[in-house]
């Protein structure tokens, strides 16, 4: 009974349609923030130069828009394209790291039964930006450092995730002590990271924001090649064990009866998560909120079976992600860039307070 | 498993097995095997470890000593999914945390067929539509599961049971929330479920006896981790089996080969003093007593009894409602020391009353006993004073009947006014004036005797 409304769960349309319309929202914001890059484009030649562009320059047959010229550059057409496509990079990695967070919040939030789990409240993201920060300061394999980072940032991030996953089983059922846990995890490798940077030469400003509150500025075709490559792999991963997630919602007891090993389940999904994290923390940095609110969205909108949440949270995370980077690049105007991670924290920290107390409120999650 | 011509193995076998939760031992040394096509019902009180049988029978519980084998091995050395896809089981109960709908909650039942990273395929499908009709749940399939009723969500996890195709099912109190047309349209699905194939087998613990005597084929008693019984229900449902697991005063009725069992009110021993209660001593035998008996004890009344021969159906009686009272061997004369412990509970009594007996030499020793407490304490006689139709001493019985009037012993014509009599303030145990007014011959109403006591 598509479309209808069902008594007890959200009015619901199929997975499918629920994925072409936010795919289709995200493509229409796609190319509108092309044109917020550090050149601004009007809306037409935004379109233009997209479709030049996707259409490997087949269409249409200059992309260059002809009354405009960039001032300062002597070839502006192929100047035009230069920023245009490193904006393209931008948003692109914006897009993969909002879907990798977000997918990887839904997976968390589903592994310990917690609505508020999420990989920076739950300390894995600055698990993993403390194992990055290695690379930087440590300057292992310079060369390959987009390789490195988000290897090391791995590792910060499974290990992380853990040291969280044998508290939470410790002190069974209690939510209160693996939130507590992560945020205090979450404040000390920041602070570890803080230093760590500081005493470093690399130290400047600019690296520590980066690192602190996540920055799509800096990002490169390389690194959004292993963020696709990484978001891909892992979430589709993820995104097809959704029963296990199901399962686990109803209890360990029942899902063991079942079959189902919970704890190497658990294991799994928790580390293919902090994985997908991790990739994504090495190229923006530690992004706050966007792995919470998320799923969140998509249970209200699509109901809370894991097989459709994660992918559809995937998508809107991505979503979720570009909109709050082109409003972190546009709010101060006069080229001041505001960090994304500010903007997340913005919308993100209320809606932790909301879903708190509405946790608090039904006593259960 | 074996096949089709070879007698299956034991669905689920138990040997000596000790399981401990926290330091403390919840099932003792406990040993059964059930067989296909066999419907074994586990009955006890709270705590006395059925949930732990079932949990441990599908390995989810470790055994501290012996071995539980399913379909012939031991379980714990089975994969998970292989035991799923052998057993399953239905929990008391659960928290789902979302909101799923019911389809989908059903579907998790062939988490064991398809695994982790399968997809669900047409024989999955219609699996579980054939548990949601089973269930009687397909209108609701589309609901959440958080928006059911406690029935609803147990016909829920029944489906899901019933979806997971596994030839065993252990069943955690199936039954608990649901009506009674649903309890016994499960207990017939389940029934049928194990006529159908020497395979099958059904394992479930209820708390309701008549559900467990109507449909099980055997029944295993649980008292404080140990089994106390296991048979089927003709065999060992008795009234003093009951009595002893679950410390309750219930009736076993056998009739047409099936056994029903229903409760009474329990002996004011357990429950304690009753306000306004009077120490009422009986004095009967043969039956006669039956019915007065459970109406003062059910009323809250101290009840004692005259001395009663043993295996007497009165003396059966007492037993079973804790009613104290001096005993006789069957079938000889009542002695000089039953006959001064009968005066001692009687000097202790408040209020005498002489059943509609019969009185012959074994027992005439009972109202003579009598004789010296009527002065002073209210003292009728049930449905009329023993005449020569219930008088087998060759008239001594009417002799000592008519000296019990005389001191004042009156009689009342039914229970009802006389138990309205018994808590009639004026009906007190003031003593009462020793020689009768009026004729002794003619009866009484009880309450206008007491009037003239005043």
């Amino acid at each position: 009974m598509p479309g209808e409304p069902i008594p007890g769960l959200p009015a619901r349309w199929s997975t499918l349609r629920t994925g072409a319309f936010l795919g289709g929202l995200l493509l229409l914001t796609l190319i509108f923030s092309m044109g917020l890059g550090s050149v601004r484009l009007p809306l037409a030649d935004d379109i233009s130069i997209f479709l030049y562009r996707v259409t490997l320059g087949a269409f249409p047959a200059n992309a260059c828009p002809a009354p405009f010229t960039v001032a300062g550059f002597t070839d502006p057409c192929s100047s035009l394209l230069t920023l245009w496509d490193a904006r393209a990079a931008e948003v692109f990695l914006a897009i993969l790291v909002g879907g990798a967070l977000s997918i990887a919040g839904g997976t968390m939030q589903g592994v310990f039964r917690n609505p508020l789990a999420d990989p920076y409240l739950l300390g894995i993201s600055s698990g993993g930006g403390l194992g990055a920060m290695l690379v930087v300061v440590g300057r292992v394999g310079e060369a390959q450092s987009d390789l490195y980072l988000p290897l090391f940032a791995f590792l910060g991030a499974m290990a992380t995730a853990l040291l969280v996953l044998a508290i939470s089983s410790r002190r069974q059922g209690s939510r209160e002590i693996l939130l507590l846990t992560g945020v205090a995890l979450a404040a000390l490798f920041g602070s570890v990271l803080t230093l760590v940077l500081e005493l470093s030469p690399a130290y400047d400003l600019e690296a520590l924001t980066f690192w602190l509150l996540g920055s799509f500025g800096a990002a490169t075709w390389t690194q959004v090649g292993i963020c696709a490559a990484a978001f891909l792999s892992g979430g589709a991963l993820l995104a097809i064990q959704g029963r296990d997630l199901n399962l686990l919602q109803i209890g360990d007891e029942t899902a063991r009866g079942l079959g189902c090993d919970v704890d190497r389940v658990r294991r799994r999904l928790l580390l293919l998560a902090a994985f997908v994290t991790a990739v994504a923390v090495a190229f923006s940095g530690i992004i706050a909120f966007v792995g919470l609110v998320a799923p969140h969205v998509v249970r209200r909108l699509h109901g809370p079976d894991y097989r459709s949440l994660l992918p559809l949270t995937a998508l809107f995370g991505g979503l979720f992600m570009l909109v709050s980077d082109d409003i972190a690049d546009s709010v101060l105007g006069g080229g001041a860039l505001l960090s994304v991670g500010v903007v997340t924290a913005f919308v993100g920290a209320p809606f932790f307070l909301w879903v708190l107390h509405r946790s608090q409120r039904e006593g259960g999650p | 498993m074996t096949d089709g011509n070879a007698p299956p193995s034991p669905r689920l076998e138990f040997r000596e097995v000790d399981v401990e939760l926290a330091g403390r031992a919840v099932l003792h040394r406990l040993s059964f095997s059930v067989a296909g096509g066999e419907m074994l019902a586990i009955v006890g009180p709270n705590g006395s470890g059925k949930t732990t049988l079932l949990r441990s029978a599908l390995g989810l519980q470790k055994t501290s000593h012996g071995e539980v084998r399913l379909f012939g091995k031991p379980v714990d050395r089975l994969d998970p999914r292989q035991r799923a896809l052998h057993a399953a089981w239905l929990p008391q109960s659960e928290a789902p945390a979302d909101n799923l709908s019911v389809r989908d909650y059903v579907s998790l039942g062939r988490y064991p067929h398809v695994g982790s990273f399968g997809a669900e395929n047409a024989e999955d499908g219609e699996a579980v539509e054939r548990a949601l009709e089973e269930a009687e749940l397909t209108p609701f399939s589309h609901r959440g599961v958080l928006h059911l009723s406690g029935g609803e969500r147990q016909r829920v996890l029944y489906a899901r049971a019933l979806a997971q195709g596994a030839p065993l099912l252990l069943l955690d109190e199936p039954t608990s929330h649901l009506d009674v047309s649903y309890q016994f349209r499960m207990m017939e699905q389940l029934h049928r479920f194990v006529r159908s194939s020497r395979q099958r087998a059904v394992i479930l613990s209820v708390h309701d006896l008549n559900l467990a005597c109507r449909y099980a084929d055997r029944i295993l008693w649980l008292a404080g981790g140990r089994c106390v019984a296991l048979g089927s229900p003709q065999e060992t449902i008795t009234e003093e089996r009951i009595y002893r697991v679950f410390g309750i005063d219930a009736g076993v009725h056998r009739e047409g080969g099936q056994v029903a069992v229903f409760p009474r009110r329990p002996p004011p021993a357990l429950l304690g003093p009753t306000p306004g209660s009077r120490r009422v001593h009986v004095i009967c035998g043969g039956g006669s007593g039956e019915e007065l008996l459970q109406g003062l004890v059910e009323r809250g009344h101290e009840v004692t009894a005259g001395t009663l021969h043993l295996l007497d159906s009165d003396q059966v009686t007492c037993e079973r409602l804790h009613i104290p009272g001096p005993l006789e061997s069957p079938f000889s004369a009542i002695t000089e020391g039953t006959r001064a412990a009968h005066r001692e509970i009687l000097a202790r009594s408040e209020v005498i009353v002489i059943a509609p007996l019969m009185v012959g030499p074994g027992n005439l020793a009972n109202l003579e006993d009598a004789l010296p407490f009527v002065t002073g304490r209210p003292t009728y006689f049930l449905r009329g004073v023993p005449g020569p139709d219930r008088d087998f001493t060759g008239g001594k019985a009417s002799e000592v009947c008519a000296e019990l009037r005389r001191k004042g012993a009156v009689v009342v014509r039914d229970l009802a006014a006389f138990y309205e009599d018994l808590v009639r303030p004026g009906a007190s145990s003031k003593p009462l004036d020793p020689e009768p007014l009026g004729d002794p011959e003619t009866q009484r109403d009880p309450g206008a005797m007491a009037e003239e006591a005043k």
